[in-house]
């Protein structure tokens, strides 16, 4: 891959995307139907706040979509990825591929992979 | 850019959060007081029969059998599902909700196993099907309908267990395994006997196998061990 190419590839990744942890929110939403703040406080291990924040840099990009309900008298809030959100994160994932093509995974005991 | 242990972490996240959903067993508790609740119907039922059938007239006995029927079907078919979805996911309060993308099963596939459930227990009843044989059908088909919605609605560790429970003990019926109870209404109790204890065995089985996977999901500790740039947000 020449540089022009792997510049390219920089310029075209969504900033939005590119944090972490937005990164990883994506990840689970693409899996997944819905799922809840409980859910992604739980498998994150982020702090409230911290996921708040992100949720809405996502929201306000219109990458996830946000359904607030009370489920009797509790307030349920909870996500999907939007088209949008879908296309993003395949395209992001794409030119991850590209700068960092599959390496062979070594395996150490147990299949824990080695870092 | 995610550094390759980065894209590792989130490459295995995916496969952990899809069997830690798969895997939520503790729902399954609320469809057993259904079942114990419909075999007892149905046995009250048939021990009534003959002394109020005569009572009421065999219009008015053919009329409540038929609702019995009909309410036996729509709690192991369609109710069972709606309360899943309404209280499932107050098991996981704590732990959080995730809805994966789910495929109906077409309405034919239903009705074969509502016919193929309950219809040995009638055939059974009358002198038609001997009990082995009836609680062998009712079993084989409750079995294969499990298995077929585990792949279909994708809770495959679930309905893998169960249905392959259900199956092996439908297999040993077949082959000359006495009913585990004998006597007058020995396919109800039997078949209640069976499907509790595979609901019962595989509840506690695949909830620990999810107790596991939320391990693991927590031992990848994406973030928790690490203070991401609150200036980018």
């Amino acid at each position: 891959m020449t540089n022009r190419q792997i510049n390219q590839i920089h310029n075209s990744i969504n900033r939005v995307v590119h944090e972490p942890v937005r990164l990883a929110i994506l990840k689970i939403l693409t899996s997944a139907k819905e799922v809840d703040f409980n859910f992604l406080l739980t498998t994150l291990g982020v702090t409230k706040g911290n996921l708040a924040t992100h949720i809405n840099k996502l929201e306000a990009e219109a990458l996830v979509e946000v359904k607030k309900e009370f489920v009797g008298k509790i307030p349920h809030t909870s996500y999907r990825i939007t088209r949008t959100g879908r296309r993003e994160f395949q395209k992001y994932w794409e030119n991850l591929k590209q700068l960092a093509p599959e390496q062979p995974v070594k395996r150490g005991v147990k299949g824990m992979r080695v870092a | 850019m995610p550094d390759d242990k980065q894209k590792a972490k989130l490459e295995d996240l995916d496969g952990l959060i899809d069997r830690y959903a798969q895997s939520r067993s503790l729902p399954l508790l609320i469809l057993l007081p259904i079942m114990v609740f419909n075999v007892v119907l149905l046995v009250v039922m048939v021990e009534l029969g003959p002394r109020y059938g005569a009572l009421i007239g065999k219009r008015g006995w053919l009329a409540i059998s038929t609702l019995v029927v009909l309410w036996v079907l729509f709690s192991s078919t369609w109710l069972p599902f709606k309360l899943l979805k309404r209280y499932g996911s107050s098991f996981y309060r704590k732990e959080g909700d995730i809805e994966l993308e789910r495929e109906k099963a077409p309405i034919w596939t239903w009705v074969v196993y509502g016919v193929t459930f309950i219809g040995p227990a009638f055939l059974n009843e009358f002198n038609i099907m001997p009990v082995r044989w009836a609680l062998t059908m009712s079993l084989a088909s409750f079995g294969t309908f499990i298995l077929y919605l585990g792949k279909k609605h994708k809770e495959m560790a679930l309905g893998f267990v169960y249905g392959l429970l259900c199956l092996v003990a439908a297999a040993a019926t077949a082959v000359g395994v006495h009913p585990l109870v004998t006597g007058r209404h020995s396919y109800f109790l039997s078949l209640m006997v069976y499907i509790i204890s595979a609901g019962l065995i595989t509840t506690v089985a695949v909830h620990i196998y999810n107790r596991v996977v939320l391990r693991k999901i927590k031992q990848v500790g994406l973030f928790g061990d690490q203070q991401t740039n609150k200036s980018d947000t």
